[in-house]
Formats: structure tokens, C-alpha cells, sequence
């Protein structure tokens, strides 16, 4: 078997597995901001969407990163084995009596995205293969036969439902930033969407590409727009400056919130550089910061993982931004 | 047009399913195997109708393993010996097919099922990553699944929601006259095979506008706070499809109300008295910038046009195609079909799933590994014991090939090695013989606090036999009912713990059912309990004979004979061994001697239970 099906969100191209676009996906701002900065800073490392059912985690993971990258993410289902995760003999190879290597989804996902579906639903033996490598950035391979070590960064991102289960704290703490996805506020907007993405791929499927086509192909085009900003802005990263005050800043948020260790206050700072460099801004702003905070602390908290972000939260990190 | 039938009413569902994938996954409530059978039948019929070229059926059950489902490495005869195939699992699809899958009793799936169905279920894409084998596809399911209404609390909200379309086929044939026909129908069936042409039904595949007003209909519908965003996503696509189905140009607020009075979703009175025109939902911005709705002939179901104003239908093909024949016993069933009372019947069903059930069991034993658990597969072995052989010797095929080039025995080396994993199994039992008509006053809770404490650290399996226990759903006051845990936390065994005392007290059934679920832990299975522990609560006082129990009805009046049938049945007790028996019992100054008796019957310890302060609990 070992295929994987080329998705394209080329414009002018029919794609092989339909995913909405990423312009089509109505409100979930905090999510889109996460996603988005966790692309223009790799280093962040890791962005994990938590929400209820139907809220549509899935489908913005999806469409996101179809859009910057043309193809789906790397995905570690939950039905994923040992060996396709961290590699493996290829079988057909190997029956037939030669030794040919394939890389599991840790080495396939280097350099780009690794996304788990239903994170909290992973097998525990999986969930600590994923945290050796994301916590020391190193590939361990001592397995059939083969004893080798290599590097890998990727930024992983994992959906959740919280009422199948939170997750264990070494993994919670690779996702720097957490989004909570709710059910959007625009609900006629949404179904405007579901509709016309339902009526393109009914034509599709009726062989006429005409009515729906161009809707389709505006979104894909405003789609490669997006991705290009992104990537201007991902070069613009190392350009923007953070000044004394925004770090001191970081700093008392961490403390305010009352976070463990220091990683809180860096991701601060970098995924304010990010979010400044997507607003064309040369420095960090106390705007920024009150924008990615939420992101980075609710789940670092005693018991944020299901507790979110309040209005008390905001009315706190407001009063710490004013001093 | 003609009043709706039921038959209807499903007949659309399914037609609607069958030309929107959107709405392609359907629960029916209370199916009986029959009915749910034949809606599978039609259901791929329809299908087919739409224009479905390729279609499989996979039925899902309690005994699907990740395996069975995803792939698996089999051996197979071959000219040069025994050689390995990978065997795509049954719910892989390929090469453009719809996989049609039938879920017969969703309660009774497997977790490994449940868990792919949480993958699929509204997935653009499935991923497969195991055994060397990685392949990414377009989903192309249909999903029907049928589930005991009473029973829907045993479900994850995070799997059911994700069936979108809900419908009802209670057992048509309730008296009996009914049941005596069906049997001859049945017998006669054998002899003749009769078929009749079900009318032609025309599968509309085109697109059609969508009005002004169907979205906020949608929306005031749906309710303010709906707890899933696919329930309205749902009822949009179902008025949409609806209204292809019956020809209409342009989908409206009509196609909505129709489309809720399908799957049960009923208008409140405020919802109809707000039924007056509404100005589309068009932002200014969109009519003033180059964002305006394009021509509606460049967008089929797209912006909302203004009410009052529909559209020309843009249908690109109108298909029509014929059902095939049905049998009038089909018909018969199917007519039986209801739209269910409230199609979301988990949002009040009392929770009695077992906490995190999607999640794969844990490991509790630590010492020696317990070889007694039913299997739920396989994993790399870290010592010998319960070693998989199959899973073992299919890993060292693979590398036969490369590590002996001569051919000979088969090498399996220490990283082959595969265990089996297995779901936890309780060695302890907690059975615990409530009589709910004696709790009044008495601090019951008290007395019975350490064997609770006991069967929690030994992380016992639990049992409760409710003895007058006031029964919400309709089962006889003459019966004791046993309710069962895999430990003292399932929601059911709390909630057992906690009804109202009802009017009889059939204690000596509820003794039975005791001595028979005990003997069932004690003595079957390979996951055997070794210990157990039995507490009655109870004054004694069983007025209901185990005869009349078991009938069902109470034919004379019951007098002393439950309660000598009581004690009969508490003397068998001491014959299981590894059962250590307690009874607790509240202060009885008519028959303070009856206490006793049973003691002696038991042939346990007793306590007396005291006074609840401030009255009864």
C-alpha cells in the first residue's frame, strides 16, 4: 500500500481530498492566531487546539496547513504503530529479502508540521516515543537492527475533546501555546460557508466545475495570499525588536499567573515578535502581549488545562500591562 | 401534497442521506436486528440510485480488533511455502468505493471500533500508519448505526454526536395478532418470493439556491445554545437536501421546518410566532464592496438571496433513477418507523458510560501480569509471559527473508516478541443486596462505608441488587434488578446505590440474583474473581415470593413465603467458597429475632445499623 494522495490547494487544480479553505473557516480568530504564529515562529514548537465536539479543530488544522504548505500535515492517527512512528524495514522490501529503511512520521514531519488528531486519546507507548523526541529535538532509532540518531524539529500541533480526557503534563507542556476552540459566534456565517463548500464539492462530483468553481478558486487564490504574508512575515522575524519593558513585562505575567519555570516568559516574548512581525510592526507592543498571553499561559496553570481563560484572567493581565 | 406516512418520513432521510455525504451518518433508535437490516438494504439501494457505482458493506461488532479494521500482516499458502500479504483493513477504502458501515448495536462496539469511528466519522481524510504501511484517503463512508434509546448514556457524547441524523423504528408489531401474522408471512415466505416495484423516485443531484430566510429559520431552530454547532450545520444541509430532492428551485425557511419535523426537532411556540420576514443576512459591506453575491447562476448554494426573490434553479444534472424492488414484509417494517420524540436524547440521558471510555484501558498490575483479561491486542513484550505467538511469528516473517538466505527454521529473535495486551481484570468482587425498603431512618451509608472502602483499594468489580427499589423505567416492582461495574465508580452502580425505596420488597430474588451473579464471578470465565464479598442490607421483611418473582406476577397472597424463600436462598451462600458474608440490618422491635435468623442463614457477620441523626437520609 504506501501511498499518500499528492493534496493540492493549487489554483487551477482539483484536489484530491477536498479540505475546506482556510478563508472559508469563519471566526476562531484565537485559533487562526496560534496556528499562524506557531508557522512564522517555528521555535515555538507546538500549538494545541482544545474544544468541544463539532467546533471544527480538525478542519482549521486541515485547511491551515494545506494552505501554507500544499499539502496535508504529517498525521499520527491514533491507530499509528511503533514502527511507522520512529521507522521501520519496509515490509515488501523485506519480503522479498532486501533491507530498505522507511521513515516513520517523526522524520517525516522534520522541518514542518506533525499533527496528532484526538491527542488525548494516543496510546501511552506512542505519547512517550513523542515526548523523548520533542523534548531533546533527537530521533533515537535502537530498533531491528538499526542504532542511529538524528535530529528532528517539527512543530506539533494537536486537537483535542477535554471530555475524553486531559493529558499528561510532560505532554501538555510541549504544546507552548494553547487555543481553546469554541462554536463560533458568527453561526450564519458558518453555515454560509458549510453550504457553499457542500454545493462545490456537489458539482465536483457532477463533473461541472462552472458555478462553484469560481468561489472555489477566490478562495484558494486569497488562500496563497495569506500564506505568502506569512511567509514575508516569517523572514521579517528576526527584523523585530522586543524592548526592556515588553521583557520585564513577560516576566511579571509569568509570576501574576503563578507558571512554573521560565519557558512561559520566553514563549511570551517570542510569540509576541511573531504576532508583530504578521502586524508589519518593528517592535513588540504591550498589545501584543496581551493578545498571545492567553495563548501561553491557561494551560501551564494549576489545573488550566480545563479551566481556560476568564474574564477575570484578562481583567488581571490587563491590570499588569497598565503598570 | 399528501399527509406524510412514517414511511415517508424515513424513506426521505435515508434519500436525503444518500445525496448529501454531509449528512451520511445516521442512528436509528430501538432497531430491531430486522428493521435495521432492511434499512442497510435500502439505504445502499438509495445510494446506488445516486449514482454510487461502488459500494461494500462492513458490519462492526464487540470482537473488531485494531487489525480487523485498519490491516493486518496475514500468512498465506503459496507455491514456495507460507508467504506474507498485507491485508488491508475493513475499513480502508479504496479506489473511489463507499464503504457502507453497519453498526448493529452501537453500545455493544468493540473500543477498537469505537475509536476508529471517532477517526472517520466526519473526517475529510483517514490516515493509516501501522505495520510498515502508510496511506492517506478521501473518506467515502455512510455510516448507520442502530442503539437502545434507554441505553445511549453508555455512549461518549464525542462519538454520538458525530451521527448527524437520528431516526426511530420501534418494533412495529407489538400485539399479538401482529406477531402471529409475521411468523406465517415468515413461513409462507419460504415458499414464494412475492415482490412489488416500489414507485420511481427521482434522486435530484443538481445544486439549487438557497433564500433570504432559511438561514435564520435554521438558526432560531436550532436554539440559542445548542451544545454541537453539527446539529444546525445538519439541519441546514437536511432543509438544502430536502428541497433538491423535491425539485425546488430554491431552498427556503418551508425546507427548514420540514427538514426538523424529519429528525424530531420541534418549533417552540415563540419560534413560530418569530416567523416574519427577516431582512436577508447580507452584510452592508458585501452589498457595497466587490464581496456582493455573485450571480446566482455562477453559485448554486451560496449566498442568500432575498426572500420573496428565489433564484433560477442552477441544477447541473437532474438524475433520475429507479429504487429496485422491495419486498411488502420490507414495508411493512419500515412503516413502523417514527421520528423520534427528540432526536438529541443524550443531552438528558443520565451518564452511565464509564469515564475517558474512548481512551485504551490502563495497566494496573504491576507485579505479576495477569494473563486473564480479554485481549484488545498486541504489544512489544518486555518478558514472556502471554506471548502473542501469532502477532509474534507473523513480526519474524517478515525478516526471514533477510536473515536466513538459505531457507530453514524460522528465526525469531528477541525484538519479534509480542505480548498481548488485555483489559484490566478484576480479582475482587463487591456484591452488595440493597433492600431500599428498610433504609428510612437508619444510617446506612455508615455501616456500609468500610466495604466500600475495601472494594475500592482492592479495585473490585461491583454488583448491586436493587430490593425495592422505586424502578423509573417501568420494570416490575415484583423483581429484584442487578446492576454491574467494572468498579465502584460506574455511574450505574451510584446511581443503584441511590433510588428511592419503591413498594414491595422481593428479597428473595434479589438474594438469587446474588447467589447466581456471584457464582457466574466466582466460578466462569477465564478472568475469574478469586475473592468476594457479600453485604445484604436488609430488615428481613421480603413479602414477595421467589416463585412470583419469577413469573412475574403475584397470583395469591404472598404471606410468610418470601421470607422463608429469603432465608432458603441466604443458606446457600455458604456453600461458595472465598465469599466473606455481612449483613447489616436496622433495629426491628416486632421481629427482633428475624435479624438473626438470617445471620445464621448468611452464616456471616451482622451489625445492627443506628439511627440517622436528623431522621431519614
Amino acid at each position: 500500500m504506501a501511498t499518500r494522495k499528492k493534496v493540492t490547494a493549487k489554483a487551477g487544480s482539483k484536489p484530491a481530498i477536498w479540505v475546506m479553505p482556510y478563508e472559508w473557516i469563519v471566526g476562531q480568530d484565537q485559533v487562526k492566531m496560534a496556528l499562524e504564529i506557531a508557522w512564522v515562529a517555528p521555535q515555538v514548537g507546538g500549538v494545541l487546539l482544545s474544544g468541544q465536539r463539532g467546533t471544527g479543530k480538525s478542519t482549521v488544522v486541515r485547511a491551515f496547513t494545506l494552505m501554507v504548505n500544499r499539502r496535508l500535515p504529517v498525521t499520527l492517527p491514533i491507530n499509528a504503530t511503533e514502527d511507522r512512528v520512529v521507522g521501520g524495514w519496509r515490509i515488501e522490501e523485506l519480503l522479498q529479502g532486501k533491507h530498505k529503511w522507511m521513515p516513520g512520521l517523526l522524520e517525516e514531519a522534520n522541518g514542518n508540521v506533525l499533527y496528532v488528531d484526538e491527542v488525548n486519546l494516543l496510546d501511552d507507548h506512542i505519547v512517550n516515543l513523542l515526548l523523548d523526541v520533542t523534548s531533546t529535538g533527537v530521533l533515537v532509532v535502537q530498533r531491528e537492527g538499526r542504532d542511529e540518531t538524528k535530529p528532528v524539529r517539527f512543530t506539533l500541533i494537536g486537537t483535542m475533546n477535554p471530555s475524553e480526557g486531559l493529558l499528561r503534563p510532560q505532554l501538555i507542556d510541549r504544546f507552548s501555546l494553547c487555543a481553546n476552540v469554541s462554536a463560533s459566534e458568527d453561526r450564519a456565517g458558518v453555515l454560509e460557508k458549510v453550504l457553499l463548500y457542500d454545493a462545490a464539492l456537489t458539482m465536483d462530483r457532477n463533473g461541472n466545475h462552472e458555478a462553484a468553481w469560481d468561489e472555489w478558486q477566490a478562495a484558494i487564490q486569497s488562500d496563497q495570499t495569506k500564506a505568502t504574508n506569512l511567509a514575508a512575515a516569517r523572514s521579517r522575524l528576526q527584523e523585530v525588536t522586543i524592548p526592556d519593558a515588553i521583557y520585564a513585562h513577560c516576566v511579571s505575567i509569568g509570576k501574576l499567573f503563578g507558571v512554573e519555570g521560565h519557558r512561559a516568559d520566553f514563549l511570551m516574548a517570542l510569540a509576541g515578535k511573531a504576532l508583530a512581525a504578521m502586524d508589519h510592526q518593528k517592535a513588540v507592543s504591550k498589545e501584543h502581549l496581551k493578545r498571545v498571553a492567553p495563548l501561553v499561559l491557561q494551560h501551564r496553570r494549576a489545573g488550566g488545562q480545563a479551566g481556560g481563560w476568564s474574564k477575570e484572567d484578562e481583567k488581571r493581565l490587563n491590570d499588569e500591562l497598565a503598570k | 401534497m399528501s399527509p406524510a406516512t412514517p414511511e415517508d418520513d424515513l424513506t426521505k432521510l435515508l434519500k436525503c442521506a444518500a445525496i448529501e455525504p454531509g449528512l451520511r451518518s445516521i442512528l436509528c433508535f430501538d432497531a430491531s436486528q430486522e428493521a435495521f437490516e432492511l434499512v442497510a438494504a435500502r439505504m445502499e439501494t438509495l445510494l446506488r440510485a445516486a449514482g454510487v457505482k461502488a459500494i461494500r458493506s462492513v458490519i462492526l461488532s464487540r470482537s473488531d480488533s485494531e487489525d480487523d479494521l485498519w490491516g493486518q500482516l496475514r500468512l498465506l499458502a503459496g507455491e514456495r511455502g507460507p508467504r506474507l500479504e498485507w491485508k488491508p483493513g475493513r475499513l480502508i477504502s479504496a479506489g473511489g468505493e463507499l464503504v457502507l458501515v453497519q453498526i448493529p448495536d452501537l453500545t455493544r462496539l468493540s473500543l477498537a471500533a469505537q475509536r476508529a469511528c471517532v477517526t472517520l466519522l466526519s473526517s475529510d481524510a483517514g490516515h493509516l500508519e501501522r505495520h510498515g504501511q502508510a496511506h492517506t484517503w478521501a473518506t467515502n463512508y455512510c455510516w448507520l448505526s442502530a442503539c437502545p434509546r434507554a441505553r445511549i448514556g453508555e455512549l461518549s457524547p464525542h462519538l454520538i454526536d458525530r451521527f448527524v441524523l437520528r431516526t426511530s423504528l420501534p418494533e412495529g408489531r407489538t400485539t399479538r395478532q401482529q406477531r402471529i401474522a409475521w411468523i406465517r408471512s415468515q413461513l409462507e415466505e419460504r415458499e414464494r418470493k412475492p415482490s412489488i416495484t416500489a414507485p420511481e423516485v427521482e434522486l435530484r443531484q443538481g445544486t439549487i439556491s438557497v433564500s433570504g430566510d432559511l438561514l435564520p429559520t435554521v438558526l432560531r431552530i436550532a436554539g440559542e445554545e445548542t451544545p454541537s454547532p453539527r446539529r444546525e450545520i445538519t439541519l441546514a444541509r437536511l432543509a438544502v437536501s430536502l428541497a433538491r430532492l423535491e425539485g425546488k428551485p430554491v431552498a427556503d425557511a418551508g425546507s427548514v421546518q420540514a427538514a426538523a419535523r424529519l429528525i424530531g426537532l420541534k418549533e417552540t411556540a415563540k419560534d413560530v410566532e418569530q416567523q416574519k420576514p427577516e431582512p436577508p443576512p447580507i452584510s452592508r459591506e458585501e452589498l457595497e464592496t466587490d464581496k456582493a453575491p455573485p450571480p446566482v447562476a455562477d453559485s448554486p448554494v451560496t449566498k442568500p438571496a432575498a426572500p420573496g426573490a428565489p433564484a433560477p434553479l442552477t441544477e447541473t444534472e437532474a438524475d433520475t433513477r429507479s429504487l429496485e424492488t422491495i419486498e411488502p414484509d420490507q414495508v411493512e417494517i419500515l412503516a413502523a418507523s417514527a421520528v423520534p420524540a427528540n432526536p438529541y436524547e443524550e443531552d438528558a440521558a443520565p451518564v452511565q458510560r464509564e469515564l475517558l471510555s474512548l481512551r485504551l484501558p490502563p495497566r494496573r498490575t504491576t507485579a505479576a501480569r495477569s494473563n486473564e483479561g480479554i485481549i484488545v491486542g498486541t504489544e512489544p513484550a518486555h518478558h514472556l509471559s502471554d506471548i502473542a505467538w501469532v502477532s509474534t511469528i507473523l513480526e519474524a516473517a517478515k525478516y526471514q527473508r533477510v536473515r536466513q538466505r538459505r531457507g530453514g527454521k524460522l528465526l525469531i529473535t528477541r525484538s519479534d516478541l509480542r505480548a498481548n495486551r488485555r483489559a484490566p481484570v478484576p480479582h475482587r468482587a463487591l456484591v452488595v443486596v440493597l433492600d431500599h425498603t428498610c433504609l428510612g431512618g437508619v444510617d446506612w451509608q455508615t455501616a456500609i462505608g468500610p466495604h466500600i472502602f475495601w472494594a475500592y483499594t482492592q479495585r473490585a468489580m461491583a454488583g448491586v441488587i436493587q430490593v425495592g427499589a422505586k424502578d423509573a423505567d417501568g420494570n416490575t416492582p415484583l423483581r429484584a434488578r442487578l446492576v454491574t461495574g467494572r468498579n465502584l465508580l460506574a455511574p450505574a452502580v451510584i446511581q443503584a446505590f441511590e433510588s428511592p425505596a419503591g413498594a414491595a420488597t422481593p428479597l428473595a430474588h434479589g438474594l438469587d440474583l446474588a447467589l447466581h451473579y456471584l457464582r457466574h464471578s466466582l466460578q466462569h470465565g477465564r478472568g475469574k474473581v478469586d475473592g468476594a464479598r457479600l453485604v445484604v442490607v436488609t430488615d428481613g421483611l421480603g413479602n414477595i415470593p421467589l416463585a412470583a418473582s419469577q413469573a412475574g406476577e403475584l397470583t395469591a397472597p404472598a404471606g410468610a413465603q418470601g421470607m422463608e424463600d429469603a432465608l432458603k436462598i441466604a443458606a446457600e451462600f455458604k456453600k461458595l467458597p472465598g465469599v466473606d458474608r455481612f449483613l447489616l440490618y436496622p433495629g426491628n422491635e416486632f421481629l427482633p429475632d428475624l435479624p438473626e435468623r438470617y445471620r445464621v442463614a448468611l452464616g456471616g457477620d451482622s451489625a445492627e445499623m443506628v439511627e440517622a441523626a436528623g431522621g431519614a437520609p
